[in-house]
């Protein structure tokens, strides 16, 4: 059986606005992580909040732990264990106080909630700072306290919504380390991030959304696959706001296939390096432009990304 | 336990750990009663020990009776009273605000008064106030049927009035109004027993009476009316006295009114801060964090609301006892337990309204705020409500402030709870009116 | 510096609401609450109360006590009931009786203690029971006199010697020979009579502003706090700037701000309520400016102490109020005990508000308030300094 199972999900804000999500299908079967990996405002935080139930879809729907989230959005809520983008704690409250919230929020409670709050402090690295009001917490031990929550009960299904967002790294290897322990113990995660990084290394697959729809869907194997033979190139300029005009004079050259510009560096998908790279840089020097940093990459999702959409995921 | 119960606890407590929300909840309204009840105190308020300065350049002896009423008992606690003589010295004591009023009794002031008197000092050397009815038939008959000619003569009822100055400090405006009333009240009675001497012989000679020019006398019942009416002056027995009877039984005390009216406003401060948490939990995310528990939007809505109307609850309830314990009196037990519940219900219910209709926290605040000073404005809520005109009176009765000042008004004048039952009910109806129109804009913003 | 704070203030209709609008529609409220805004603009003095009389009695001494309520300033109506949450007055039957005998009455004055026209009513009605009961007193005596000299003068119960002397008596009251009248220090004519009591529009005026002025201006308090939230504190901390430089800048900016509110309230003030704000703008600028320095140097002690912008908000909101109320801006000192006008000449409200209402009252000159204006600017330097003391170590 698959835990989630997405089908032609449509999200409109308004009547007649644009599609925030566009006819979104995947499935995550049971165990597995799944990473949503889109730019920002590529509608990967809308799809989970269909899938947590916060908003309700146009169009289409989904099965969540078999669960309709149309029709049965209380079942759908039992399943699931939501890690939201923003740090949804009460900063008035300890780290102690907001675990116990939560879980009875959940329905928990007894003693099973107490054990369970010590599990999940001591897993954090909390239990010295329990007691403490949260707002005197790190941003990093916030954004721990903030994936406890999500943690408890030990739902079958872990929807975490973007949980790296703007800590240091020391607290981010955390986390990632945390949601492979959480699937080690079988619960299926969907992740979502803008990092490449992050999906590469933690997903069993990989959907790439782009405004609003799903444009690729596989095993990190399987996607880079897609992009065949083609390397990427990565030119920084020393003028980066020529970056436009080097990607427009390279467009025609022979093996090119995909070429961006974005934050002073330019980004071709080659499909070989070694006949491409000195026809660009001789193009460079024609448009009088000095190169600062060339580097060769093997094909990764960040590859992908430009392939499918001819843009760097960093837009 | 219910989840409502565990969000209305993490409300309570979320409030409790606000230093800034309990400086507004509890501190400052104490604070502010403290202030009234130092500035009132527990009886019904007003004067007291007024410094008063009395300069007497009268010669006569009439102006005893001015000092004796400004001294008198029943202005002992009212006025400080203090003989003075040099006038240029007790002016510049007032204009320096060292005193409230400087009463200057003007030379010739018996004269105009008792003209009689001072004419038959004159005429004959005799006192006649120091006479009663014995000494004065002693008199020679000539001398009582001079006084007598002297008593209907020396009536001057077309004479210009002797002016008695309140030298007042404008900054003590209501003690010096105060002051005329207690110095033209004795004036009255001293000229009335005066002119009323007069009076008494020009009727009794019109009835037959021997008048003076017959040789009969007369004077062995003049000084008699003279001192009799005097007298009366000094001890103020006058057989016609005022019950003042208030439908309280009790009266008008300011720490009371004001003890409950300033719990309401700062219940209001309170349960508007409150609405505007449930804005700031969508903003910090904690809501949408709720709403994807598996947990009801009703209970959530009910939960954020019962913490709130028990947040409210407990700070009224401590705000009763404290007041209580510096003096004011909200009421029969019951019927202000009644009160405080339905009121906080009501309150609740504009928190409610304002962020189940504002964009954000910061607008909610701004308009928490506004409605908050603006209802306390117009409701009376920092003098009685009674005195303002009675459209406004009338239109304040959208706010809970104004039921709260009527309801507990009515408690303090004595009823119980049968006898606010109908204010009780109409403050339920404005809860309702709010909560639904809060409701249609729950539902818009969370549709 | 000081721009900038200004336009942070002034962003919205909103800002002028509170900074503005809500101070005057307070002024309002509260002297229409203290019964100085009557509708036809009537003084105090000549204010008019409606009194229901309940009579038994209909007997001519009645009649001389119901001519003299109204002389009293109160508009008699004579009801067979009192109707329910008016001034009432109730008259036994045995009225007439007991006074030609001799006995003492008692009339019941069935009051509403939370008005404020309650005090007048009954200083009215004493007024008519004193004339009334001194007239019966001559009358009496009269009677006695007569009898004793044996000239006939009827019985006691319907005796018309008895009732003219009455009425004699209570006409020469028209014509007393001496009045109490009140007189002023100086030749500044007054928004207010004495007599009731209110001092309303005046009291308001006055009150309302220095209770606004003050959230405003210990509004100070805030600004750390604010800084330190949106973290520009600390850049400001290290600017080349010193912290002294940093604080000047912003307390300066909060005064002018408070002074521009005064500015803005005494000309509300004078134009809506007609109250004679601007006979001495040398000495209110005067009085205004030692006000602002003190309320802004306590601002600045209070940041020292609240830690959050919600902290600031309360104290300030809280704080102005209190020390509003303790000073005399919403009710006159007067009225409180002797030990309270003492206490609070600690705080500059009450100084402040002593020297807006004497420039109101006897159009106080820039000398008269220049004792006022050394004490407040004595409450500015102290508080200030403590600030700066506590400042040094804030972070």
């Amino acid at each position: 059986m698959s835990l989630v199972e997405a089908r032609n999900l449509v999200k409109r804000y308004t009547a007649d606005g644009p599609k925030a999500v566009d006819n979104v299908s995947f499935e995550i079967r049971d165990g597995e992580i799944f990473s949503l990996l889109g730019p920002n405002g590529a509608g990967k935080t809308t799809t989970i909040s269909m899938l947590s139930t916060l908003i309700r879809p146009t169009a289409g729907t989904a099965l969540v732990n078999g669960y309709d989230i149309r029709t049965e959005p209380m079942a759908v809520r039992r399943s699931i264990g939501v890690v939201p983008q923003d740090l949804a704690l009460y900063g008035k409250l300890s780290g102690r106080e907001n675990l116990r919230f939560w879980g009875e929020m959940r329905g928990l409670g007894g003693p099973a909630l107490w054990e369970e709050i010590d599990e999940k402090l001591a897993l954090m690295d909390l239990t010295d700072r329990a007691g403490d009001r949260a707002e005197t917490y790190s941003g990093g031990m916030k954004r721990r306290l903030n994936l406890a929550i999500g943690m408890l009960g030990n739902p079958p299904l872990m929807m975490l919504d973007e949980p790296t967002v703007g800590i240091d790294p020391q607290s981010r290897r955390h986390i990632l380390d945390y949601v492979r322990e959480l699937n080690r113990a079988g619960a299926g995660t969907l992740y979502t991030t803008h990092y490449m990084e992050e999906a590469q290394e933690l997903s069993d697959r990989i959907g790439i959304i782009d405004r609003g729809t799903l444009i690729a869907l596989g095993t990190l194997q399987e996607l880079t696959q897609m992009v065949g033979e083609h390397e990427m190139l990565r030119l920084q300029l020393y003028q980066p706001e020529a970056g436009q005009a080097l990607v427009d004079g390279v467009r025609g050259l022979e093996g090119m296939h995909q070429a961006s510009a974005a934050d002073g560096e330019v980004v071709l998908s080659v499909a070989a390096v070694e006949t491409t790279l000195p026809q660009v840089l001789t193009k460079a020097a024609d448009l009088g432009l000095s190169i600062r940093n060339v580097e060769i990459r093997e094909p990764n999702l960040e590859t992908v990304f430009l392939h499918l959409t001819g843009r760097a995921l960093r837009d | 336990m219910p989840k409502v119960v565990t969000l209305a606890l993490k409300e309570v407590k979320l409030s409790v750990r606000d230093v800034g929300a309990m400086v507004t909840m509890l501190v400052t309204p104490l604070v502010l009663t403290m202030a009234i009840a130092a500035a009132f105190g527990t009886g019904t308020g007003g004067l007291s020990n007024v410094p008063l300065l009395v300069l007497n350049q009268d010669d006569g002896q009439m102006s005893r009776f001015v000092w004796e009423a400004l001294t008198a008992q029943n202005v002992e606690d009212l006025l400080a009273a203090e003989m003075v003589y040099d006038e240029a010295d007790a002016r510049a004591r007032v204009e320096g605000d060292a005193a409230a009023a400087l009463v200057i009794i003007p030379r010739g002031f018996s004269d105009r008064v008792v003209p009689v008197v001072g004419r038959v000092r004159e005429v004959l050397g005799i006192d006649l106030l120091s006479l009663d009815a014995e000494s004065a038939e002693a008199l020679p008959e000539e001398v009582q049927e001079e006084i007598g000619r002297l008593v209907l003569e020396s009536r001057e009822p077309d004479a210009d009035a002797v002016v008695v100055e309140i030298y007042a400090s404008p900054n003590w405006r209501i003690s010096a109004g105060v002051v005329r009333g207690i110095v033209t009240q004795v004036l009255e009675q001293m000229s009335m027993t005066a002119q009323g001497t007069t009076i008494i012989i020009e009727e009794l000679i019109a009835r037959g009476a021997p008048g003076p020019e017959a040789g009969e006398g007369g004077a062995e019942w003049f000084p008699g009316v003279a001192d009799g009416g005097f007298e009366s002056l000094a001890d103020r027995e006058l057989p016609v006295r005022v019950e003042i009877v208030s439908p309280t039984g009790r009266g008008f005390r300011w720490l009371d009114y004001s003890a409950t009216s300033m719990a309401i406003l700062f219940l209001m401060f309170a349960v508007t801060a409150g609405g505007r948490t449930l804005l700031a939990e969508r903003q910090a995310g904690t809501l949408s964090r709720l709403l994807v528990s598996p947990t009801p939007a009703v209970a959530i809505l009910a939960g954020k609301m019962g913490g709130i109307v028990v947040t409210g609850l407990m700070q009224v309830l401590v705000l009763w006892g404290a007041t209580t314990l510096v003096g004011s009196y909200w009421g029969a037990p019951l019927g202000v337990v009644a009160a405080i519940v339905v009121l906080v219900l009501c309150a609740s219910g504009v928190g409610a309204l304002i962020s189940a209709w504002a964009q954000d926290v910061g607008q909610a605040g701004t308009i928490g705020t506004a409605v908050t000073l603006v209802g306390s404005a117009v409701s009376g809520t920092f003098f009685p409500r009674w005195n303002l005109p009675a459209w406004v009176q009338n239109l304040s009765l959208a706010t809970p402030n104004a039921w709260g000042i009527e309801i507990f008004s009515a408690l303090q004048m004595g009823r119980g709870l049968d006898g606010i039952l109908p204010l009780l009910g109409g403050a339920l109806g404005l809860t309702i009116l709010y909560y639904v129109v809060a409701l249609i804009g729950f539902r818009r913003q969370f549709a | 510096m000081v721009r900038n704070e200004f336009r942070q203030e002034f962003v919205s209709p909103v800002s002028v609401f509170f900074f503005l609008i809500l101070p005057l529609l307070f002024t309002a409220a509260v002297a229409a609450g203290l019964g100085g805004l009557s509708e036809n603009g009537e003084r105090p003095e000549e204010f008019r109360a409606e009194l229901y009389v309940e009579s038994r009695d209909e007997g001519p001494l009645v009649v001389a006590f119901l001519q003299a309520l109204q002389e009293a300033n109160l508009t008699v109506q004579v009801v067979e009931a009192l109707p329910e949450d008016t001034f009432g007055l109730e008259v036994p039957a045995d009225f007439s009786a007991r006074l030609r005998r001799g006995e003492h009455v008692t009339v019941l004055l069935h009051t509403l203690p939370a008005r404020s026209a309650s005090q007048a009513v009954e200083q009215y009605v004493n007024a008519a029971a004193g004339r009334l009961a001194g007239a019966v007193r001559i009358a009496q005596s009269g009677q006695s006199r007569a009898q004793d000299a044996g000239i006939a003068v009827g019985a006691e119960e319907d005796s018309a010697f008895f009732d003219d002397v009455l009425r004699r008596t209570l006409e020469a009251t028209q014509n007393p020979p001496a009045v109490a009248e009140v007189r002023w220090p100086e030749a500044v004519e007054l928004a207010g009579t004495p007599g009731t009591g209110a001092t309303g529009v005046e009291q308001a005026s006055a009150g309302q502003m220095v209770t606004w002025v003050q959230i405003t201006l210990l509004g100070a308090a805030q600004v750390l706090v604010d800084e330190r939230e949106r973290g520009t504190l600390r850049r400001l901390l290290v600017t080349p700037a010193t912290r002294a430089t940093i604080l000047g800048g912003k307390l300066l900016a909060r005064m002018c701000l408070g002074l521009v509110q005064i500015a803005l309230l005494l000309g509300g003030g004078a134009l809506i309520f007609g109250v004679k704000w601007g006979e001495q703008p040398l000495a209110t600028a005067l009085v205004s400016v030692a006000f602002a320095i003190a309320t802004v140097g306590l601002g600045l002690l209070i940041a020292t102490f609240v830690r959050t912008r919600g902290q600031a908000n309360s104290v300030v909101v809280g704080g102005a109020m209190a020390l509003a109320a303790l000073g005399g801006a919403w009710y006159p000192l007067e009225v409180t005990p002797l030990v309270y006008r003492q206490a609070v000449r600690v705080l500059p409200s009450t100084w402040a508000m002593r020297a807006y209402t004497d420039l109101l009252a006897r159009g106080a000159t820039v000398a008269d308030v220049l004792p006022y204006a050394g004490i407040l600017l004595g409450f500015g330097v102290v508080f200030t300094a403590i600030g700066m003391w506590r400042f040094q170590a804030y972070e």
